[in-house]
């Protein structure tokens, strides 16, 4: 559902593993039971900020360049720009041939690929640490030197095209929640998908990408995260023969507007619906705005949102699974899903699939009884003590593996956090208490700024 | 772990060139009479079980009760003993263990991730689900409820339902043509007894293989194997004969589905090999040159990079214990789906002309064996990969011999490969979309 808020380059199968990741906002936690993380950082002249995670378990290491531009940056009437040039960085440099790029990753034993959000870019190879400085002069490369040739970029326009039909248009779930993110952020960027929308992507030109990547991609608005078998102290040296030798461009680095925090959003709940022949089952979705770790206000916090998302909709011993599907039965499926990394605001979002002949009305009329039961008496001890195990415990499950840490502090780093932000990120979720919770589902029940999303089956023949 | 998945991880991944290739211990409880893989990782403190049940996936399912063992996968943490379904979810939530069940053609599979400290925990409770488990009446009305409704959203899905065909072609009347995730009625036809039944017949000891990875030294595995898994029952209550080898594999079928989606979703295959086959990894290379590589693979090459045709274009092996195949998915927009499937035909036919280059063998090996280790970098993934091993009978010390084993193969063999499997006018293609 907020599939889209990812695009991958190639295959999905990595793709769905980030995507568990930012769902169970997962983050390391480093409580007195567990050694500390082996996180360093520094920052090259350049202004290339870097960041290692040491892990011995496996002499391989997940290298990932993060840039932060992503399809909030771009122009106007050129959506898909951002997620367009990530595919055509694997397209001709000054030195490699269309696709080449890849194919010595593979050669290596490597694998690779890339991804877009919202707010940020990211290129990665896995790949054993003896091929490390392979993959740096690779990655370095193409900051600077990318060279496609018009015809590349016609036809990767086709490509993205076939993309956006599998991930949206073969898909009528992902044409509605298109349609509502569209109308839940109004006037701001996010109210546009990742991917584009389909007249515009076909016309997006050469021009457009050079200029867009021109701007954009350079050593101070990026950051290296290395992760897996390597320390700082082997790293620094050859990150600095790499990446430090890259020149700064004269122009300054563009900065986002300010605004794009807090642009205008819904003031007024709406509806999307969606009938669609290939739909077998109705479904019943909500999104509300919410305030994430970046656009939060001083008074505000937002750990009370995931821990209250958690206890309200996160699985088989949440509030509305246990009520709407166990208890009064006028659903197959309830849940939640809350994520506060997002550089600007972000949504609260609600996705329950009504049972037989149980009217859409019941389902809206449950769901605020239930926020209206937690915003006045709070959650049981029980509750949070669970919440909170659990969502701690993902953060030494996430520390498994040589991928994880890397996306979690490149993420960090897109949004312009300090790595502390992963270091307390447990503490945070142990102090939130019931009345936090309280607070987090009042500002739900206050809020208007929402659209329901409806699904529905249209006559035809069942199958 | 479908096999599907298990073979991604193959495709993505190994272990030689990478070389903290761990070594597997075989932990044994004489007195519960049961062994299990081990592999000690301590750096975390945290462990990963995963546990697989032959003779148990859903092509063993009764008569007309397709899905039940997928339903199964449902009910394993709907409460056992005292503790009823939510009660028994809580406990899990509280003590961060994760807990999943799976099952695919062959086999049924129960996972489980737990912190060391709470190890015990994390035991107790999968050994209540495989010796008390409640099935209570309520919890299983809520999962037919649920498995249908997902049944429903699959059917949207134009691969589920050009594989659904896939097999109806391919399989026919042998169990690979059941329903895994059963159909509604199918669903609806399942009793109470039905399930209890299929527990008493598939859960025990016998079809049992257990992997475990992470922080738990043998000695305690030893004990806990018979503290934990000492009760679960010894043997079948009737015994569940292996199917039938399947060797009936049809050619040249054509196949069209009508959705009215803009992308057409291209199933295409042909014969393939089981796991064991001597021509697996010949043919797993060849692959790996034709659609399974990634950007270096020869279709991705005509279809996506060429010509813009396509986003998604890869193909497979899809093995399982009886029957092996070669497989591949292309989705493109309805209007390129007939030059699309042509494009696809004159690359088997210069694949069967031609043969394959040695500077594609070279790459294809470099990357099939520098790359294996990588799909084994976490407890789970190990895991997975130790039940797979027992489950084919590969051995102990495969991990270290399997990239000898890439290696050894020959040009010629993948050629002679090529002239038994690639036959353009054996392919089957299954296309779902508008025509």
């Amino acid at each position: 559902m907020w599939l889209s808020k990812i695009m991958k380059h190639k295959f999905t199968t990595a793709f769905t593993a980030f995507l568990s990741i930012s769902l169970l906002s997962i983050f390391l936690y480093t409580g007195n039971a567990f050694a500390k993380n082996n996180v360093e950082e520094f920052t090259l002249e350049n202004g290339m900020r870097v960041i290692v995670v040491t892990s011995r378990k496996v002499p391989a290491i997940s290298h990932m360049v993060w840039y932060r531009v992503g399809a909030i940056d771009e122009p106007k009437g050129k959506s898909g720009l951002a997620h367009y040039l990530e595919h055509l960085m694997f397209k001709e440099t000054v030195k490699l041939k269309a696709g080449e790029f890849s194919k010595i990753i593979a050669k290596n034993g490597g694998n690779d690929n890339a991804f877009t959000s919202q707010d940020y870019t990211g290129y990665y190879q896995n790949i054993s640490v003896k091929h490390i400085e392979t993959v740096m002069g690779l990655e370095s490369s193409r900051m600077t030197d990318l060279n496609i040739t018009a015809e590349s970029i016609l036809k990767e326009r086709d490509v993205i095209l076939e993309e956006r039909s599998m991930r949206i248009d073969n898909r009528p779930s992902a044409i509605l929640t298109e349609k509502m993110r569209k109308s839940l952020f109004e006037n701001h960027p996010y109210s546009i998908p990742v991917i584009g929308w389909k007249e515009e992507v076909a016309n997006l030109e050469y021009k457009d990408v050079i200029d867009f990547y021109k701007k954009h991609y350079r050593p101070d608005n990026a950051t290296l995260v290395v992760s897996g078998d390597i320390d700082a102290k082997t790293l620094k040296p050859i990150a600095e023969k790499y990446y430090g030798s890259i020149k700064i461009p004269s122009d300054p680095i563009a900065t986002r507007s300010k605004d794009f925090t807090n642009l205008s959003l819904r003031t007024e709940p709406t509806e999307e619906s969606l009938k669609d022949s290939r739909v077998q089952q109705k479904e019943w979705i909500r999104f509300y705005t919410a305030p994430s770790i970046k656009t939060k206000n001083k008074d505000q916090k937002i750990m009370p949102f995931v821990v209250f998302s958690q206890i309200f909709g996160g699985g088989a011993t949440s509030r509305i699974y246990q009520s709407f599907v166990v208890e009064d039965k006028i659903a197959t499926s309830a849940g939640s899903y809350y994520n506060d990394m997002s550089y600007g605001p972000t949504s609260f979002s609600f996705f329950v699939t009504p049972s037989e002949k149980i009217e859409f009305a019941a389902i809206e009329k449950k769901l605020s009884e239930e926020i209206s039961e937690v915003a006045k008496n709070g959650v049981t001890s029980d509750e949070l003590e669970r919440a909170k195990s659990s969502l701690i415990a993902e953060s030494i499950y996430a520390k498994d593996g040589i991928r994880n840490m890397a996306y979690i502090y490149g993420q960090i780093s897109a949004l312009g956090l300090d790595i502390e932000y992963a270091e307390n990120w447990g503490k945070m979720i142990e102090e939130v208490s019931s009345d936090d919770i309280k607070k987090a589902a009042q500002y739900l029940l206050d809020s208007k700024s929402y659209v329901t999303g409806k699904l529905l089956p249209k006559d035809k023949e069942s199958k | 772990m479908k096999k599907i998945v298990l073979f991604t991880l193959l495709y993505l991944s190994a272990l030689a060139n990478l070389s903290h290739a761990n070594d597997i211990d075989i932990v044994k409880s004489e007195s519960a009479n049961l062994e299990a893989w081990l592999v000690e990782e301590h750096s975390l403190p945290i462990i990963s079980i995963k546990l697989a049940f032959k003779k148990s996936g859903g092509s063993y399912d009764p008569k007309s009760k397709d899905g039940l063992a997928y339903m199964m996968t449902t009910l394993m943490n709907e409460g056992a003993g005292e503790l009823k379904g939510f009660d028994f979810q809580k406990e899990l939530e509280k003590h961060a263990i994760h807990m999943s069940t799976d099952t695919d053609k062959d086999f049924f599979y129960i996972s489980l991730k737990t912190l060391t400290k709470n190890k015990d925990k994390a035991l107790e409770l999968v050994s209540l689900a495989l010796t008390k488990p409640r099935f209570d009446q309520d919890a299983i009305d809520r999962m037919k409820k649920q498995i249908i409704y997902l049944y429903k959203k699959r059917i949207e899905d134009p691969k589920y339902l050009a594989s659904l065909k896939w097999n109806q072609l391919i399989y026919k009347n042998h169990p690979y043509n059941k329903r895994l995730h059963g159909t509604e009625d199918s669903i609806n036809s399942i009793s109470r007894e039905d399930i209890t039944s299929w527990f008493n017949t598939h859960i025990n000891k016998e079809y049992l293989n257990i992997s475990v990875v992470g922080d738990i030294t043998k000695e305690e595995l030893r004990n806990d194997l018979f503290t934990y898994f000492n009760d679960i029952r010894n043997k079948p209550e009737t015994d569940i004969k292996y199917m039938e080898s399947f060797e009936d594999f049809p050619k040249g079928t054509k196949e069209h589905i009508d959705e009215d989606n803009p992308q057409s979703i291209i199933l295409f295959g042909l014969d393939g090999y089981k796991y064991n086959d001597k021509n697996f990894y010949p043919a797993y290379i060849m692959n790996y040159i034709l659609g399974g590589g990634s950007f270096e693979s020869r279709l991705m090459n005509e279809i996506r990079e060429k010509r813009g045709l396509a986003y998604s274009v890869y193909s497979y092996m899809d093995t399982y214990e009886f029957d092996g195949s070669l497989k591949g998915i292309i989705g493109t927009k309805n209007e390129s789906a007939t030059e699309v499937k042509e494009l696809l035909k004159k690359e088997f036919k210069k694949m069967l002309d031609n043969g394959v280059t040695q500077e594609e063998v070279d790459n294809a090996k470099k990357y099939i064996t520098g790359s294996f280790a990588l799909g084994m970098d976490t407890n789970s993934k190990l895991a997975n990969y130790l039940v797979f091993m027992q489950a084919e009978d590969l051995g102990v010390h495969f991990l270290k011999h399997r990239n000898e084993k890439v290696n050894k193969v020959t040009l010629e063999d993948i050629n002679n490969v090529i002239k038994e499997l690639i036959n353009p006018d054996d392919l089957i293609i299954i296309t779902v979309g508008k025509k």
